[in-house]
């Protein structure tokens, strides 16, 4: 430990005045250790050398308090307390202990008062803050301030598929005209079976993903297009089904950023699905864009794109 | 721009692709011979194996107990016997509190039963009997993928061949045979059961392996989804797995002992 550590660690734990009471101890030890050992290290030489260091000591401390009034004492160790605690990089205790010891406002009365009563203000624990200090409020609010919260409205949009070898992707055109997604990412299914009063659980496994997408549509009804071609390629007209391999469709969402150069390292769900549903509502009561109420069934929960 | 779909495929033997799936879900299935005169069973050389995930895997175990002593001693005059136990014959006597109705008095309330006659002895046991579902669905061939597996089962299942001729023209065959100079055990052998036997079969699910076995029944939904071509798509096999023969305690443990050189019963 270095001698600024030394002093540091010193004067926060002890005050200056306690210090100074330590260091006549260490300054008085050593002449009296030398004294003792002058004297032939005896008992007897310890205890008259022991008294010595006493009186010594005391007539220290008397002089102190002779010529530093005890209010000024109590700034002194405050004020050595606080430098401590500064010198350890403890900024919090060194105006904790100022504010404690009430001499701001004593020594600062117009201005501390104000100082010290906001001070006391950031720093009491109030109910209107749940039960903590208003500074403990703000650190809270800044940090949740500072953090890059998801934004729901920010997504990116990737479907595509293997059907006529890709010549019907038009990954652009759905990420443009999404509006909305709604899917659960992971759903466990199981059965509670009851033991006696108890009842245990039992996991069955994973259930497959339905998502449901909201889109809009051109003129030339593109995406509903695709989605016919897609549903057909799973059970055609004339009875017969496809197989997985023609008409999986890879849906890829990225949470939080809207295009792929953008992303940084943002959640996103892959998974492959087989269209259910495709719900078209017309209405000629409003002025309104026409929108594609598209369902997705998630293909094996085992298989990876 | 958008990465190609791609699919990993991969899976050895006649099965569709189950590529992420944990092998401990599908079952293997592969014929099996006896090794040399003994009573393990290996798999045959070079043969197909068939895996697919079971839906449904359901193992019953029977055993038969019975009691041989149940009737002993009740047999003789048993309507007399249950009289006397009712107290029906007191009132027959017709000499209430005289020493005939005491006399038939003490047989009430008694019977003839007693844990000897009630002990059950093993009687024996019939075979495993695995019901299982066994699923094949097609991810980009279905030919390969549910076809192929499924022929292979009803293969097994089915006789290796059947003579066309009756009995006495069997013998006749064989007796023509050892006449030119075939060895006789096999003249004899053809002479008196003329036809193949359907094969035996290895099950391996979960880490056991369940040999030899043969497939007491087979059901194939012939109207499952075809696709253009007429292969069905999907198919869910329902069938019914029985060991060759009853086992004890030793082929149970030997069914678990997965790195054995001839795991199975023996038989």
């Amino acid at each position: 430990m270095s001698h600024y550590n030394n002093v540091a660690e010193s004067l926060s734990s002890q005050g200056l005045l306690g210090s100074i009471r330590s260091g006549l101890n260490a300054a008085l030890g050593g002449v009296t250790d030398s004294a003792t050992q002058a004297l032939g290290g005896g008992k007897l030489a310890q205890t008259v050398v022991g008294m010595g260091k006493s009186a010594g000591v005391n007539a220290g401390m008397n002089l102190v308090n002779k010529y530093i009034p005890i209010q000024a004492q109590r700034a002194i160790n405050v004020g050595a307390g606080a430098v401590g605690d500064l010198m350890n990089g403890d900024w919090n205790s060194a105006g904790l202990r100022v504010l404690d010891s009430g001499l701001l406002n004593e020594l600062l009365p117009g201005f501390g008062g104000g100082v010290a009563s906001q001070v006391a203000y950031w720093g009491t624990p109030t109910p209107l803050f749940g039960g903590i200090s208003a500074s403990e409020a703000k650190r809270i609010y800044d940090q949740v301030r500072n953090e890059r919260l998801a934004k729901k409205n920010l997504w990116l949009l990737e479907v595509t598929s293997a059907l006529n070898n890709g010549g019907m992707n038009m990954p652009d055109r759905f990420n443009l005209f999404a509006t909305e997604v709604e899917y659960s990412p992971f759903i466990i299914a199981g059965d509670k079976r009851r033991v006696g009063g108890a009842v245990v659980d039992a996991v069955q496994g994973a259930e497959p993903i339905e998502l449901r997408m909201t889109t809009l549509d051109d003129q030339a009804g593109s995406l509903k297009m695709w989605f016919e071609h897609h549903a057909a390629a799973v059970a055609a007209r004339d009875g017969t089904v496809g197989v997985p391999a023609d008409y999986a469709i890879r849906i890829k969402l990225v949470h939080s950023f809207i295009t792929a150069e953008s992303n940084r390292g943002g959640y996103q769900s892959i998974g492959l699905f087989r269209p259910i549903s495709l719900d078209v509502s017309l209405s000629r009561r409003e002025d309104g864009l026409q929108e594609l109420a598209m369902a997705f069934s998630q293909l094996d929960t085992f298989m990876m794109p | 721009m958008a990465e190609p779909l791609t699919v990993s495929m991969g899976g050895t033997g006649l099965s569709s692709f189950w590529d992420g799936l944990s092998s401990h879900l599908i079952a293997s299935f592969y014929p099996v011979e006896r090794v040399g005169q003994s009573r393990n069973w290996q798999m045959v050389p070079d043969a197909q194996s068939v895996r697919a995930p079971l839906q449904e895997c359901n193992l019953d175990v029977s055993l038969g107990w019975q009691s041989p002593f149940e009737n002993v001693g009740q047999s003789a005059m048993p309507s007399l016997k249950a009289m006397l136990s009712s107290g029906a014959m007191q009132a027959w006597t017709g000499d209430p509190g005289g020493a005939a109705s005491k006399f038939v008095g003490k047989f009430e309330g008694r019977t003839g039963i007693t844990k000897l006659n009630s002990t059950q002895v093993f009687a024996g046991m019939t075979p495993l009997k695995f019901s299982v579902v066994a699923l094949f669905r097609a991810w980009s061939d279905p030919a390969r993928e549910v076809l192929a597996p499924i022929n292979q089962l009803t293969q097994w299942a089915l006789p290796g061949a059947l003579a066309d001729d009756g009995p006495l023209m069997a013998l006749l065959e064989g007796i023509k045979q050892t006449a030119q100079g075939k060895p006789l055990d096999e003249g004899a052998a053809r002479a008196l059961l003329p036809s193949l036997a359907p094969s035996k079969i290895a099950m391996r699910y979960k880490g056991f392996t369940y040999a030899p076995m043969v497939i007491e029944s087979i059901s194939l939904p012939l109207a499952s989804p075809v696709d253009a071509d007429g292969n069905c798509v999907d198919m869910a096999v329902p069938m019914t797995i029985c060991s060759l023969a009853a086992i004890d305690q030793k082929d149970w443990e030997r069914a678990g002992q997965f790195a054995s050189t001839y795991p199975g019963f023996t038989a």
